[in-house]
């Protein structure tokens, strides 16, 4: 189920939040647990085993590791690597396979499986878990339902951010919503609504049609414009996810962190990954930076563990080798700045300027890697960009691509990458006036969002024949 | 900010607010009972029509009107028997094909309906009748009236039909009860036909069509009228003051936070309380999604949960409105109209088929069955030319708008690849030549799916090259545009005639929401050629009434015989075969007319036209199919 889908909207959620208000306080959390259990079994109902696999794994893992005076370290690397195998498996395992069959010539065969929606960022929050319980920086959690909860928990299960165990544990424990909450969850569900509905899909739609032409029919400018609407469809998807998520999470008493912080004004690549993706990098930060030292350590080691770092940041974002590569295309570009220091650096309007388009270039290049499925094609499509690749004179030109809507859609999404609307919506120090006409101006969001979904089931029938 | 605090909260002002407040609450519900008067009442709902099987003594069953999803139905009533519609159907066409339809009281004819295509069809019915001779609506009135209450009234008015078109309604009423409701569409008839209408059916002489509706305009009256018919302006004005005066009542009593959930709530409450039975949708003219069924055959359904999806977007409420907000939007915003079968463009003035070029994947069936037809005709020593006519979207991409997803990659240069395997070059495919020639002039209709005569002649010189690298042609002049005297003309196709016809693009702009056509729709010059020195003559041999297969009598250099098996496509052709050929035959496979059913599924080229070729004793045979039918070759090679 997705949060931008007709179903979640206008079925699950005032149902899932009727109950939960209806209910005594003591009972809130199985609902919540029930509401995300069906909400993760609507996709692939099969798939709940392995949830509860992991929320077992974990809880008797963390629990182990608690109560144990010796071999702690033996229990958690056990959990962690029957987290990691269910990971890999599910994930990694044919890609795996292919590269092996490919460079040893041998003959591993594929697994017929699909990936559990979301298995990538429970099974971090899992691994967050216990590796918290480890550190002794929160207590070990001995009723299952409030882990499970905790793994489960529908706002943030199919796209993050991934939520901290720590951050939440009070909150798991006993938790209060004002009406202030929950009108705050309330504008941010929506402005990730329309995010997603009126932005991201509609870029994306560009995106598609570009992506989708043959090197040859693409021109420069076309391409060039195919990667920024691609550059704003995830930025606007990922992060209008996100403030569903923390919207949702509102609702129910939740605060959970932010997880972009308009990643596109960075100066350098560094910031951006201070401002993307919050919650990952933190993460990644906290859970295998330091623990490999960080930037307490010789130079050469450091640029090791920041190769590492963005090698992992690639593979968990998908099993392609454009993925890694993406991956490595960060890193490199973060030891670049190290190396000279381009991070740190601050100068006159001119030289902030031109950090801007340095990073914005290695964002969007970035991008393609991500966008694309082969190395092949990105290169083809950079080549593409850069005027390099030979294309047919009567290719389309971008006016096809691009109508009025999806004009006005790039124009507002340029804005809206800009913090030059921030708070207007959802800051409750806003005098009185904009409180209710951001309101107002949010119902009219979500109506228009609803008349998206709608028209997504819009199908007329064509029965006409020649 | 302080002392404004205090005053609000002072108790004589919280009892003021509290008052504005409930006042404000009710303005809120006339405005309310208002719409749903305007929206509503005036719209006649079925449920109250009364359903009286004596009706069929007034009145003749004078047409039915059948919208289906395949093919052609053959459809039986009382007395009548057969295909009543040869027509294809159009779901907007056929709608209003005559501008006036008696809504209400058709029940009581029974109308059976046979699918004669194999499989399921869904097909929307609609009867429309005329009064019988000595017969009128006040006479049935009258009697209607008197078996319900004795104190019906006729009423007449001018109303603004949904598709905004002006609409003159005339309603027999018991009280709010609508016992029958006769509508006249003064946009499809002229006035002057509406008063030869009145006076034949309901006796009304001597009424010039102005003065009636003057006089309905009168009888409506002022504000009231001004009030219907811009129910809309009216609704959002006094919607805005009421939005406006609310918001500023709740700020002052600091109730917003309040007001504001309890608004979200509605609006995510009422779809789904509102969600509907309906099993079709007239709008998109598709059967809705069924009950989803938790178990099937004893076993629990996989599909449940995609299927409640399905089920919940197609009958949650306020869809329809929802979608047509979302049309709207588009049209004002893109200046596109889409309307189940057509988009048009607004802004470039182009129709083009909703949903671009879908990708089509080879059919080995189809290219074995087109080997097999080429064998068969080889063995009698007959030549065979394909000619593909592409779809309009391929070439005019850029008119199309956003439809150039898959242009590149969506199996057109696998279907030439397997096509070449087994034609050679006796493949035409005019692709290219059509791309660059629309730079020229149109190589299609901006308002049909056809290709010009221009676009035809392209493709016929390409034809004429290939006919004379194999030796089938000797003479090339009549491939050649010197052969014709080329004129431009604002000829628009039938297409976008008002009546009904071969062409089924959705050209008729009724379904376009429009109010007249475009000048950039409409106002274009097509290229037409005629034979500049050569008569030739064209013979109707096979039917008069349907014009399915013509003889050509031509005065061309050539001596090979021609047959050409086409669809709508080969019309264009026509000049050229006579200036070409010395003798040729054009034969329309999709000739609705002679052969029931579909005409791409079920005509049999092989078996049916046969005869036509060899009695024709033809050298060669030239097919043109539209890219569209590719995949079904097969069909229309085997005919099974």
């Amino acid at each position: 189920m997705l949060f931008s889908s007709l179903i979640f909207v206008y079925f699950f959620l005032p149902i899932t939040i009727g109950i939960y208000w209806s209910v005594p306080r003591s009972l809130r959390n199985v609902v919540l647990l029930l509401a995300s259990l069906v909400f993760y079994a609507w996709g692939e109902p099969t798939y709940v085993i392995i949830m509860f696999l992991t929320i077992s794994v974990n809880y008797l893992g963390a629990l182990i590791v608690d109560k144990v005076e010796r071999g702690q370290r033996i229990a958690l690397a056990a959990t962690i690597l029957a987290n990691l195998s269910v990971l890999v498996y599910f994930k990694y395992f044919n890609f795996l396979a292919e590269n092996l069959n490919a460079v040893f010539n041998t003959n591993v065969d594929f697994v017929k499986v699909i990936m559990p929606i979301g298995i990538s960022f429970y099974t971090f929050q899992s691994l967050c878990y216990v590796v918290d319980v480890y550190r002794r920086e929160v207590p070990v959690q001995c009723d299952i339902t409030k882990l499970a909860l905790y793994i489960s928990f529908f706002p943030q299960l199919v796209a993050g951010p991934i939520v901290k165990y720590h951050d939440v544990a009070a909150e798991i424990e006993n938790r209060s919503v004002s009406i202030d909450d929950f009108c705050y969850g309330i504008r941010r569900f929506i402005i990730g609504l329309a995010k997603k509905m009126l932005i991201a899909n509609t870029m994306g739609s560009v995106a598609d049609q570009i992506f989708a032409q043959s090197f040859a029919d693409t021109p420069c400018p076309t391409a060039w414009i195919g990667a920024v609407a691609y550059a704003f469809q995830i930025f606007y998807d990922f992060s209008g996810y996100s403030d569903m998520a923390i919207g949702l999470g509102r609702m129910f008493g939740f605060h959970f962190l932010e997880n972009f912080n308009y990643p596109y004004i960075s100066k350098s690549i560094t910031e951006f990954w201070r401002r993307w993706h919050i919650s990952l990098s933190t993460w990644f930060r906290d859970y295998l930076y330091i623990p490999l030292g960080g930037n307490r350590v010789s130079p050469m080691r450091l640029y090791g563990n920041l190769f590492i770092v963005f090698l992992t940041t690639g593979i968990w974002h998908g099993a392609a080798w454009t993925f890694i590569f993406w991956g490595l295309w960060h890193g490199a570009f973060i030891l670049f700045e190290r190396v000279t220091g381009l991070h740190k650096q601050t100068g006159s309007r001119m030289i902030t300027l031109a950090h801007h388009f340095y990073t914005c270039l290695v964002v969007l290049f970035g991008w393609i890697f991500f966008r694309s499925d082969t190395l092949s094609q990105a290169f083809g499509y950079i080549g593409n960009m850069l005027c390099l690749m030979p294309t047919n004179p009567s290719a389309i030109i971008i006016p096809c691509f691009v109508d009025n809507m999806e004009k006005i859609v790039f124009v507002v999404a340029a804005i809206l990458s800009m913090p030059v609307t921030k708070g207007w919506f959802i800051s409750e120090r806003r005098p009185s006036w904009q409180c209710v006409l951001g309101d107002v101006w949010l119902m009219v969001l979500f109506l228009l969002s609803s008349m998206w979904m709608v028209s997504a089931t819009y199908n007329p029938f064509i029965y006409f024949r020649f | 900010m302080m002392e404004r605090e205090a005053c609000h909260n002072h108790p004589q002002m919280k009892s003021k607010i509290s008052i504005l407040m409930r006042l404000w609450l009710v303005a809120v519900l006339v405005f309310v009972c208002f719409c749903l008067r305007v929206l509503l009442v005036t719209d006649a709902d079925d449920s109250e029509r009364l359903v009286l099987p004596e009706v069929n003594d007034f009145l003749d069953l004078w047409r039915i009107d059948v919208v289906s999803n395949d093919g052609l139905l053959n459809v039986e009533t009382p007395g009548t028997t057969g295909v009543v519609s040869s027509e294809r159907t159009s779901g907007l066409k056929r709608r209003w094909l005559d501008g006036v339809a008696v809504r209400g009281l058709t029940k009581g004819v029974d109308v059976e309906i046979t699918p004669t295509v194999d499989g399921t069809v869904t097909c929307f019915i609609r009867g429309e009748y005329r009064f019988k001779e000595g017969h009128s609506l006040p006479q049935l009135v009258d009697i209607v009236a008197a078996k319900v209450d004795g104190s019906a009234v006729v009423e007449e008015r001018l109303s603004v039909d949904y598709r905004n078109a002006k609409r003159i309604d005339i309603q027999a009423k018991a009280g709010r009860r609508i016992l029958l409701s006769v509508q006249f569409m003064p946009h499809v008839y002229s006035e002057e036909e509406v008063r030869i209408l009145l006076a034949k059916w309901f006796g009304v002489k001597n009424v010039p069509a102005q003065a009636i509706l003057f006089c309905r305009r009168n009888q409506i009256g002022g504000f009231r009228y001004w009030i219907i018919t811009n129910r809309a302006i009216v609704i959002v004005v006094v919607g805005l003051f009421l939005v406006w005066l609310g918001i500023g009542l709740f700020m002052k009593s600091g109730r917003w936070k309040i007001i504001y959930l309890s608004m979200l709530a509605l609006l995510m409450v009422m779809p789904l309380l509102l969600c509907n039975n309906q099993t079709h949708s007239i709008v998109e003219k598709r059967k809705l999604a069924t009950t989803p069924q938790l178990m099937q055959d004893k076993k629990l359904n996989s599909r449940f949960p995609k299927e409640v999806e399905q089920w919940f977007g197609d009958h949650i409420g306020f869809r329809n409105i929802a979608i047509e907000a979302y049309k709207w939007i588009n049209k004002r915003v893109n200046s596109i109209v889409s309307m189940g079968q057509g988009r048009w463009n607004r802004r470039t003035g182009w129709v083009f088929r909703v949903g671009g070029v879908p990708k089509r994947s080879v059919d080995p069936h189809g290219i074995e069955a087109l080997t097999q037809y080429r064998d068969w005709l080889y063995e009698r020593g007959v030549s065979l030319y394909l000619v593909i006519v592409p779809d309009k979207e391929r070439v005019y991409s850029c008119e199309a708008d956003t439809v150039g997803v898959g242009l590149s990659c969506d199996g057109l240069s696998d279907w030439r690849e397997a096509l070449e395997g087994v034609l050679g070059n006796r493949l035409i495919l005019p692709l290219d030549a059509l791309k660059s020639g629309k730079t020229t002039s149109y190589v299609y209709f901006k308002t049909s799916h056809h290709w010009s005569q221009f676009g035809a002649f392209l493709a016929w010189r390409k034809l004429g090259e290939a006919m004379h690298e194999n030796g089938d042609v000797t003479d090339l002049s009549g491939f050649s545009s010197s052969a014709y005297t080329v004129e431009r003309s604002r000829f628009v196709r039938e297409d976008f005639a008002m009546n009904d016809s071969l062409g089924i693009t959705a050209t008729r702009y009724f379904g376009l929401g429009l109010s007249g056509a475009p000048s950039n729709m409409l106002n274009v010059e097509y290229l037409y050629y005629s034979p500049a020195t050569t008569k030739f003559t064209k013979v109707n041999y096979l039917h008069d009434d349907y014009h399915c297969g013509f003889d050509f009598s031509g005065a061309g250099g050539n001596e090979t015989r021609v047959c050409v098996l086409g669809n709508s496509h080969s019309d264009q052709l026509d000049p050229f075969l006579g200036s070409s050929f010395q003798h040729a035959r054009r034969v329309r496979y999709n000739a609705i007319g002679l052969y029931k059913g579909d005409p791409i599924e079920q005509s049999k080229l092989k078996k049916n036209f046969a005869k036509d070729v060899l009695d024709y004793r033809a050298d060669v045979v030239v097919l043109v199919l539209a890219e569209a039918d590719l995949s079904r070759v097969r069909n229309l090679m085997m005919g099974e």
